[in-house]
């Protein structure tokens, strides 16, 4: 008890003083995660929205496939994203391995699957009333596709910030296609590991404070929109 | 001489059972017309054809080009999130009609929910909703308005100014179903039984 007590006290004093250590993995994590999920959200509402408005054959087989995407480790997503960008990958010309935006690409693979699913969900389930009156009143396409966004704002919210706690905290893809390295591709999580291994346990208690403050961030904006959605 | 609305032996069936059929309908432009019937005799179902929004049935349905666009306002309409101004302008996004917002503030203003413009939705009443609907579908000036059950939930107040204002349009041809008679409206043609 008394080792978590002396992390916490010196974790807090590193995160004063502005360590580099802890402020650059902090940054790296808060940008790349935020780029993946607005790249993963711009994909899956397109493609959730696709799977829940049009019917072709295969659609329930390819429904079922992002589901159990939703669910595939990070470390298995991690190990996908090292095979296409490594040197002799199909995507290893664009030498993105050990970047940062090597792992961009893995918590896209990551993003996509959570709000494809997740937006799918939230536009099937919409009151049917919804497209026969947008019909109705003569909306076309575009005007459609924003009246189901707007509809399904909650669970579509919902999906972006679980994207977005999932990136920001995952570790396999971060280790293995970023490949830790520091003041490079170095994040939190895989931070909090090294620091850990290395016996620099206050250092990996000021990064899980703030893995847990995001977290604790994520929880509070999804009660609030809950909240607004249902007042 | 326009051509009027034809509907011949007209069958749906859900699930093998008929849920809607009605052997001939001939609409004239410029009628108004109660189709009276007890829940179920397939009033809505009949509507949801015309209104183009059921694909599957049997017969034929001749709606000429005069008659369109059609404007339908369901039995339980769906108002999309936000205020009631931005419901009745939805239809008219992305479309050149010309002083939209005058327009929607002129039909408020004849169904009486002037009051309610800047009100969030969520906070209406059930008369207060249809009144909204049928505001929104008449902003797009349907040639051809089908209203299902348009008077229920609606106080005595609610029901003048929905009469009033359906009474007030001349070149609509207007079909209301209803399971009851009508409210007074002198510009009735006919009562068609459904059962």
């Amino acid at each position: 008890m008394e080792m978590i007590l002396n992390g916490i006290t010196e974790a807090i004093k590193l995160l004063v003083s502005g360590d580099s250590l802890v402020l650059d993995a902090a940054w790296r994590s808060i940008w790349v995660s935020t780029t993946a999920v607005i790249i993963g959200t711009i994909l899956g509402i397109s493609m959730g929205t696709f799977l829940a408005r049009h019917r072709f054959t295969g659609r329930g087989l390819v429904v079922t496939l992002f589901r159990g995407m939703m669910g595939v480790p990070t470390v298995l997503i991690g190990l996908i994203g090292y095979a296409l960008l490594a040197r002799q990958g199909p995507l290893g010309t664009l030498e993105l391995l050990y970047t940062s935006w090597g792992i961009v690409i893995g918590e896209v693979l990551l993003a996509v699957p959570i709000i494809t699913s997740l937006t799918h969900g939230g536009i099937k389930n919409l009151d049917p009333r919804i497209p026969e009156t947008a019909l109705m009143l003569g909306a076309g396409p575009l005007q459609r596709w924003k009246t189901y966004l707007s509809e399904a704002r909650l669970p579509i919210m919902l999906a972006i910030l679980t994207a977005f706690a999932r990136c920001f905290t995952e570790l396999g893809i971060a280790i293995m296609v970023g490949g830790n390295l520091k003041f490079k591709t170095r994040t939190l999580s895989t931070s909090t590991t090294l620091e850990t291994a290395r016996g620099e346990f206050s250092r990996a208690v000021a990064m899980s404070l703030i893995l847990l403050a995001i977290a604790i961030c994520i929880t509070v904006i999804i009660a609030f929109v809950s909240r607004e959605d249902e007042s | 001489m326009s051509r009027p609305l034809h509907i011949q032996n007209l069958r749906v069936t859900r699930k093998d059972r008929c849920i809607c059929a009605f052997d001939q309908l001939t609409v004239e432009q410029g009628e108004r017309i109660h189709i009276q019937g007890l829940n179920g005799s397939g009033k809505s179902t009949l509507f949801r054809v015309i209104a183009g929004l059921e694909q599957d049935y049997e017969g034929q349905i001749d709606i000429p080009a005069e008659l369109k666009p059609v404007g339908f306002v369901q039995q339980n309409p769906y108002l999309f999130r936000g205020t009631v101004l931005t419901n009745l302008l939805y239809g008219t996004s992305g479309k050149s009609i010309p002083h939209a917002d005058d327009v929607a503030r002129e039909i408020a203003d004849k169904i009486e929910i002037t009051k309610l413009l800047d009100r969030k939705v969520k906070y209406l009443s059930g008369g207060e909703r249809r009144r909204v609907a049928l505001g929104r579908t008449m902003i797009l000036s349907p040639a051809l308005l089908l209203l299902d059950e348009p008077f229920a939930d609606m106080d005595s107040p609610g029901i003048n100014a929905t009469s009033n204002y359906l009474n007030s349009l001349r070149d609509t041809t207007i079909l209301i179903s209803s399971p009851s008679p009508l409210p007074e409206m002198p510009l009735l043609t006919r009562v068609i039984t459904m059962d």
